[in-house]
């Protein structure tokens, strides 16, 4: 899946970051290559959500450089436009439309931004539904769905714009736990398909299955990356496995 | 006292409260008959009332009263439609990026909502008489041009010789409203949740389609119930036009107490009309406001 | 980190220096329309006699001009009309929570009659109509309409504010077994009185601004001084944009009031 001899699809260097006096991202550096699944994992505060982003221009840098899919992000500069549909992005909350039915949440963006025709997007949705198999929903309005249908509606919607990239910010930590099967079922046949993803979330079980790169993060900076075996099994890191010893400790008793 | 434990609890009881209200309530009442009658001896007489609304004016046309109903609700519309026009402008200048427009806007609707209406109706109405009606000198070409004036712009615009005088109350009206649907539509778009917004703009929606499609229609089911209050205040704020010579209801009805001298029957009339027309507006808007935003209750 | 929190802390200073900038530029904009517009109709400013109304000096003393004396009676009448309006509102607010079914229509009543009427017509036939019949002066009818139609409005409030209390707050107090009047005292007034504050204080200033109508029946408030000097002098522009002046001072310093403490009261709720 890593195909080293071409550039990084994303590219981040010596970002730093500022929330007022509160420092948010500490020198990050960070290269995703094409087809690469890599999880994002950290206490909450510690500059994850933030980081991803930023990759996307939800949050704009202050200084280092940001390159993704070989455009230049320029630090405090909301450019959304050169990215166009290329980055795609799934929320904690999902935030889908609630005043348009799931048919019509998939089907918009297609339509307004690739230009495609009403009969050409009906498919396209339709296609995406069933591969978050929930195909007979496309009618119905976001809060008639569970949370978990909710979120593979929301990454659906995402699959739709035919994006080189999708992040993840979270995408389970607002479910019911016997909804996050389904949904982290959904996203690891989205990695094996290979498109590139960086996934903010503590499940570790997709973690180990789908990623092929872990980071963990503290305090706005990158304490620790590597294989998922490495970082979960054999931390280099105090701070990461203090992290990780309060994650296994909760999933032990929960 | 003791307060119901849900707003619709329906265990009725009559109590000593009860009793206590309705005897009071009587007192009230009888004191008033009481004054009115044998105190300062006032002479009803609602027939005479009942006429002298009902007399047509001199050419046989519709009586006085009834084409003061008739203006106050021509007002009203005209108002309704420029003011929300102006109130959905400035409410979303509020959110543009620049921060002059922001500043301007920001500065109209505070002025406006914390001024006197009546101070600004003063000040306007000086404006009007000798700086906006010298501007209209198109107007009296029209005005000139149609003499023969179609029925239809009688019923929209009333007749010829007052177009000015209608003008200026709707502006005055409208530019109030104005600042108050403003402030509604601003909060209405501002209620919307920032993932929405986050939303729209990671599926790379450009920025009229994200207001046309993700923001508008959720906003449009917050701001139409307040906006539906807001005309009938608007209704009941353009009583006051009456004060800079606006020719409506509350006008008329001080013609006409001056004129007969039947005060009391008059201004209880005048009250009466009003009433009817915010209660019947009120109900109808309601059903608007139901149809509405049922869609959303039901997708939300 | 120091670098770019100082480069914050400049760009702040840089957005308030903006705003204030922008806002002198609008208030110098404004200015300059009023003044092209006067010189259209060659209307001559005559500012200094401004001070002659607000200030007059009587025999080396110094004592309120006409206009501040009419702001003085704006000031009591809105003040008078306050505390009709707080005890209209609370009574009418029980009685609408009331079991009493007398109570409640009463209360319906009061409030759809106010609501779908205008102010004007109210007050109109407060003096024609009531005053004669109960043989009230000027201030007391002009204090009773404002007072009724606020009160009307105020209601809705307290209404609001006494159901928007959590119901596990009652709740809780009885668990607690704390009485009535302790949980009252300690519990539920507190919050609701704080949650009432800012739109009570919102309340005031509807009440300072529709003070004004009362100039309609003769009473010598802010309004009416305005219109008088007006009548005499003919500073037409002067006048009424010193009287919209003082209006704004009064009633955008409480309004401000209000939106400070209802922003800071949400930010504590938050945390």
């Amino acid at each position: 899946m890593n195909d080293t001899s071409t550039p990084p699809i994303i590219e981040v260097g010596h970002v730093n970051k500022w929330f007022g006096d509160f420092q948010v991202l500490r020198d990050i550096n960070l290269d995703v290559r094409r087809g690469e699944c890599v999880v994002i994992c950290g206490p909450s505060g510690s500059g994850k959500s933030t980081l991803i982003r930023c990759i996307n221009r939800l949050e704009t840098h202050d200084e280092g450089t940001v390159r993704v899919n070989g455009i230049e992000l320029k630090a405090g500069e909301r450019h959304t436009k050169s990215l166009g549909s290329s980055v795609g992005m799934v929320f904690q909350d999902f935030n889908l439309f609630p005043h348009m039915t799931v048919m019509e949440n998939l089907t918009l963006a297609p339509m307004r931004n690739l230009k495609v025709s009403k009969s050409d997007a009906l498919v396209l949705g339709a296609r995406y539904l069933d591969r978050v198999h929930i195909g007979d929903q496309a009618d119905k309005y976001p809060a008639q769905l569970s949370g978990g249908q909710q979120q593979r509606v929301a990454i659906a919607r995402s699959l739709c714009m035919k994006p080189e990239i999708l992040l993840f910010d979270e995408p389970t930590s607002a479910l019911d736990p016997e909804m996050i099967r389904e949904v982290l079922d959904v996203m690891s046949e989205v990695a094996e398909e290979g498109i590139t993803m960086v996934c903010v979330s503590h499940e570790m079980g997709f973690a180990k299955k789908a990623a092929d790169k872990v980071i963990f993060m503290d305090h706005g900076e990158i304490v620790e990356r590597g294989d998922p075996d490495v970082i979960f099994h054999n931390p280099q890191h105090e701070r990461t496995r203090a992290f990780l010893d309060q994650i296994l400790h909760y999933e032990a008793t929960a | 006292m003791a307060l119901a434990p849900h707003p619709r609890a329906s265990r009725y009881k009559f109590s000593w409260l009860d009793v206590i209200l309705l005897v009071a309530l009587a007192a009230v009442g009888t004191w008033i008959w009481f004054r009115s009658s044998i105190g300062i001896a006032y002479d009803w007489n609602w027939t005479e009332a009942f006429e002298t609304i009902n007399t047509p004016d001199r050419d046989g046309g519709t009586p006085y009263f009834y084409t003061g109903v008739i203006a106050t609700l021509r007002l009203s519309l005209w108002s309704a439609m420029i003011a929300t026009m102006l109130g959905v402008l400035i409410g979303l200048g509020r959110r543009s990026g620049i921060s002059s427009i922001r500043v301007v806007c920001s500065s109209y609707i505070q002025m406006i909502r914390n001024m006197p209406p009546l101070v600004f109706i003063f000040i306007f109405y000086f404006f009007i008489s000798n700086q906006l009606i010298p501007l209209l000198g198109l107007e009296n070409l029209l005005r000139a041009s149609t003499d023969d004036q179609s029925y239809v712009s009688g019923i929209l615009f009333g007749p010829a010789r007052l177009w000015e005088n209608l003008l200026s109350g709707v502006l005055c009206i409208s530019f109030i409203g104005g600042a108050y649907i403003a402030e509604i539509v601003r909060a209405g778009i501002g209620a919307i949740p920032r993932g929405q917004w986050e939303a729209a703009e990671s599926l790379g929606l450009k920025k009229l389609d994200r207001y046309r499609f993700v923001i508008f229609p959720q906003a449009f089911a917050r701001i139409v119930p307040p906006l539906t209050g807001q005309y009938i205040s608007l209704v009941k704020d353009s009583s006051i036009v009456s004060l800079i010579s606006i020719q409506e209801l509350t006008f008329v009805g001080t013609e006409i107490a001056n004129s007969s001298g039947l005060i009391f029957e008059t201004w209880i009339f005048v009250g009466l009309v009003y009433f009817l027309l915010c209660l019947v507006l009120s109900l109808g808007l309601r059903f608007v406001e139901r149809r509405v935003t049922m869609h959303f209750h039901m997708a939300a | 980190m120091t670098a770019s929190s100082s480069w914050s802390n400049r760009s702040r200073l840089r957005t308030a220096a903006l705003a204030w900038g922008q806002s002198l530029l609008l208030a110098a904009a404004a200015f300059w329309v009023v003044a092209n517009g006067a010189e259209r109709i060659n209307y001559r400013w005559q500012w200094y006699r401004i001070s002659d109304f607000l200030i007059a000096e009587r025999d080396g003393v110094l004592t309120a001009g006409p206009l501040l004396d009419g702001l003085l009676v704006t000031l009591e009448i809105s003040f008078y009309s306050l505390v009709l309006t707080l005890i209209l509102g609370l009574a009418t607010a029980l009685l609408r929570l009331s079991l009493s079914l007398v109570g409640r229509a009463l209360a319906r009543g009061y409030i759809e009659l106010i609501r779908n009427t205008p102010l004007l017509i109210q007050l109109y036939i407060m003096y024609f109509v009531l005053g004669p019949i109960l043989g009230w002066d000027r201030i007391t009818t002009a204090v009773v309409s404002l007072g009724l139609f606020q009160g009307a409005y105020t209601a809705e409030i307290i209404r609001a504010g006494l159901l928007a209390l959590p119901r596990g707050q009652r709740e809780a107090c009885h668990t607690l077994g704390l009485t009535a009047f302790d949980s009252y005292r300690y519990v539920i007034l507190p919050q609701v009185v704080r949650n009432m504050l800012p739109p009570l204080t919102n309340e005031a200033v509807s009440l300072i601004k529709n003070s004004s109508i009362v100039s309609v029946i003769a009473i010598f408030d802010l309004t009416t001084v305005g219109r008088n000097i007006i009548a005499d002098t003919f500073l037409t522009f002067e006048i009424w944009l010193t009287v919209a002046a003082i209006y704004l001072i009064f009633t955008i310093s409480l309004s401000t009031l209000s939106d400070t403490a209802e922003r800071r009261m949400h930010a504590d709720v938050r945390r």
